[in-house]
């Protein structure tokens, strides 16, 4: 079954290609594009020598397309476990799909590609035209990872969480703040990135089907009646089956594959509503820093303080204090890679977790060339912070600094803390904050060894 | 439903023509009608969960047990390169060996992994052994002493607990990288201290858990919904106790140095394993009480090609 049944078909499909791909050099393509670096994972993993055919890849592109439309015509398939609809809203898909422009009510259209596209690439898989330019490179959703967000790793970003990136922007790297725009199209565009990301991690899901789950690696075509009808022969001494048995054994193995195809788009979706429901969950609850430091300052009563002396100040000097240690010592572990200083220069040959995926810790350079065949960008060090900048990326609020230390950084080697106390936390979050004012006269100073005589 | 040639050339001068700015990937063909075939399919399904499970009931339990050892030499472990906190990680400075393929001198294979790939129906004593429902309360041991994570491959089944140990006086964490539905985590782990990961679900292959502060720190975790699982100890042996008899099941075997094993020599007879399926089925079905025996050698090539 095919567009092209005559050559009247092959050749205006040649030149609409053509002129797709002129008009491709402009602006963004407007078609979504293969996950090759994953698709080649999947296969180096399965040992196919020459990748996967071109008919196993058109096979993924066209559930995917079954599944979530293109960029310009977005859609969400209909799932019998998941609601989907608790997840993505399609009405504000539309106003952020497409090409620039508005609809006939003056409605805006194609916001993704007009502010995000560039940058993120139409696909969402970090490649747009100025993406390699960039340090850090701008998102690969794809794989469903998310830095900044209020969940631990494991666990997909809220939707409020991805919402606070767009508007407050990423300081410090390329990722601009979106605050401008209306909450309605703010909106939309996080809807949108929840969509490329689903879409990504579906098809990722696809080609781990392709590679191990499923025995016949065809599972996302339809049955081959000339397979079932040998199928039935070998089963019965080789007598050719009659058509009956044929349609029938076709049709189960087609509600098959179909199971398989549904099953692992849920998989997909019920991580992130996973997510939402995670955090309802009492043990995650933030305890705020006004009470942290009331208990603190209990504490410090009962050891003795005089209450009446004993300033807020000095309190937060106190916690600062005591984050420093922790910081310092083996129980916090963030000089390690934070630094003795802190400058950021503990640890420094590290990759992000969208390139050890592909290359491993230590990567070879043939891996590395073959990578970026399929799409890799040139893979660079990720660096820890240098936290006497007092510049973060996700959010200046002391809350979002308790997020970052609780639950560490996604796809980065920033791991949380879950076996800190609340209070504890906030002490490191202090102490993080004071530290572009702290003084290194002499950096060897604060070594862990010397922190005594420091105070 | 299968594509004309022609259609595949139709493909490679679409991408030609939309490759002019930059090779950021491949544009992706469609076929329209087949899409909308598949839309159509996609959505008319409105059925409810259907549990895929062998359809036979089991008749008991069994057991399979055995060894996996290696034919030929053994290649020689590689020395891994410490970098960091050498008093503890690397004590009198004695060399650590990386585990990605550890042999016995008996030729005992150390680290398969062999876990049964079927469905069971969640919660049901036919298929669960009462004493297994009863283990799953343990935690499971996952300890890091001098640096180096002292389970190499670790098992466990969803709904139970890995206890995440550091007994080193320096600060580890462990950064698991799930697949599938498995949960990615990664906590700090302070010196002497712990740590838990629930198990979530279930993955089909494992994945890597290594220590972001000492990058040659390397394990490999696989969790499985059903319990019947085992890593060969240093001697090459596994024991798989209370397996469902009675009914047809597919076990997949697995050693890091080669992912899934695809050939294997079992009980004398050369049996092919597709991507590391080993199927009991027909005449090969286990019976209740029965202990099967797997003597597995593996050829050197397995692991080396
Ligand atoms: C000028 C380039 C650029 C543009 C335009 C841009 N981004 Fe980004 N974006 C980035 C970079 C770079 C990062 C990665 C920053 C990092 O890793 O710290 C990023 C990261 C993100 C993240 C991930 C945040 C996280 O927690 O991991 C989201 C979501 C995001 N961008 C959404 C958008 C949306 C939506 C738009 C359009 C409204 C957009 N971006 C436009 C460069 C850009
Ligand atoms: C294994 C290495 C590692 C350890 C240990 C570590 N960090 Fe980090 N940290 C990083 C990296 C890498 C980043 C940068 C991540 C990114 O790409 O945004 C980072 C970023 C940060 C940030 C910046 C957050 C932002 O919004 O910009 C803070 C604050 C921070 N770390 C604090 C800590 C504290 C406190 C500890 C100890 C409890 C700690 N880190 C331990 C590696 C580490």
């Amino acid at each position: 079954m095919s567009v092209c049944r005559n050559w009247r078909h092959c050749l205006a499909a040649l030149l609409a290609a053509a002129f797709a791909g002129l008009a491709g050099c402009g602006s963004p393509d407007a078609k979504f594009v293969e996950y090759r670096t994953y698709a080649r994972l999947s296969e180096k993993a399965a040992g196919y020598e020459n990748g996967f055919t071109h008919l196993q890849r058109q096979d993924v592109n066209n559930v995917l397309a079954a599944l979530y439309g293109t960029p310009d015509a977005p859609s969400l398939p209909a799932l019998a476990n998941v609601d989907v609809t608790k997840l993505l809203d399609i009405s504000k898909l539309k106003l952020a799909a497409g090409s620039v422009g508005s609809d006939g009510k003056g409605r805006p259209r194609g916001l993704y590609r007009e502010h995000c596209a560039h940058c993120h690439g139409i696909t969402g898989d970090g490649n747009g035209p100025t993406a390699s330019f960039l340090n850090p490179y701008p998102r690969d959703y794809r794989a469903g990872l998310f830095k900044f967000k209020s969940t631990p790793i494991g666990y997909r970003p809220l939707h409020e969480d991805l919402k606070k990136i767009v508007i407050d922007g990423i300081p410090g790297t390329a990722m601009p703040s979106f605050r401008l725009l209306p909450d309605q199209e703010i909106e939309a565009l996080v809807e949108y990135v929840k969509y490329l990301a689903i879409r990504g991690e579906t098809e990722r899901q696809f080609y781990n089907g392709l590679k191990d789950d499923i025995s016949e690696s065809d599972f996302l075509s339809h049955a081959d009646p000339a397979v079932a009808a040998k199928e039935l022969a070998d089963g019965n001494d080789g007598k050719a089956p009659a058509q009956k048995a044929i349609d029938e054994k076709v049709a189960e193995t087609d509600k098959q594959r179909l199971e398989a195809i549904k099953g692992y788009t849920e998989t997909v979706f019920q991580k992130w509503l996973e997510a939402a429901e995670f955090m309802t969950q009492d043990t995650v609850k933030v305890t705020n820093r006004n009470d942290a430091m009331r208990v603190l300052r209990e504490e410090l009563v009962a050891a003795g303080s005089n209450e009446k002396k004993l300033t807020d100040e000095m309190v937060l000097a106190e916690s600062q204090q005591r984050g420093r240690k922790l910081f310092y010592g083996p129980i916090g572990n963030c000089f390690t890679c934070h630094g003795p200083t802190a400058l950021g220069d503990g640890q420094l040959g590290d990759y992000d977790g969208w390139t050890v995926e592909l290359i491993g810790k230590t990567p070879k350079k043939e891996d590395i060339k073959d990578y970026i065949k399929h799409g890799m960008p040139e893979p660079r060090n990720i660096r820890p912070r240098n936290l006497r900048h007092g510049v973060y990326r996700g959010g200046m609020r002391p809350l979002d600094l308790y997020w970052r230390v609780r639950n560490g950084i996604e796809g980065t080697p920033m791991p949380g803390n879950d076996k800190l106390k609340p209070q504890e936390i906030w002490h490191l979050v202090n102490y993080v904050q004071s530290l572009p004012y702290e003084q290194i006269s002499n950096p060897y100073e604060a070594v862990p060894e010397n922190r005594r005589e420091r105070n | 439903m299968k594509y004309l040639p022609r259609n595949r050339l139709l493909v490679l001068v679409a991408l030609a023509a939309a490759g002019c700015a930059r090779s950021s990937g491949t544009a992706v063909w469609i076929d329209q009608e087949e899409v909308a075939s598949l839309r159509k399919s996609l959505g008319g399904e409105a059925a409810g969960k259907t549990e895929v499970v062998a359809a036979a009931e089991p008749t008991g339990f069994a057991t399979i047990k055995g060894t996996f050892k290696l034919v030929g030499t053994a290649p020689a472990r590689v020395p891994l390169s410490i970098t960091k906190d050498m008093n503890i990680c690397m004590p009198g400075g004695t060399p650590v060996l990386g585990e990605q393929l550890v042999v016995a001198p008996g030729g005992g294979i150390k680290d398969v992994l062999i876990f049964c790939n079927s469905k069971f129906p969640a919660g049901d004593p036919k298929w669960e052994h009462p004493d297994y429902a009863a283990a799953k309360a343990e935690k499971v041991l996952f300890d890091q002493k001098s640096c180096v994570f002292l389970t190499h491959v670790v098992a466990a089944r969803t709904g139970q607990t890995v206890l995440l140990k550091n007994s080193d006086p320096v600060g580890h964490n462990a950064n698991i990288v799930a697949k599938g539905k498995a949960l990615s985590s990664n906590f700090n782990i302070g010196g002497n201290s712990a740590s838990d990961y629930l198990v979530t679900g279930e993955s089909a292959e494992p994945f890597d858990v290594s220590c972001s502060v000492h990058p040659w720190m390397a394990a490999k975790m696989i969790t499985r919904d059903n319990p019947c699982f085992d890593v060969t100890k240093a001697d090459g042996s596994f024991e798989i106790k209370n397996v469902p008899a009675g009914v047809p099941l597919d076990f997949k075997i697995w050693q890091e140095a080669c992912n899934f094993i695809s050939v294997a020599t079992i009980n004398g007879k050369v049996i092919k394993l597709p991507k590391g399926k080993l199927t009991f089925k027909d005449k090969d079905v286990l019976k209740p009480n029965e202990q099967r025996i797997l003597e597995v050698t593996v050829d050197v090539s397995v692991f080396t090609k």
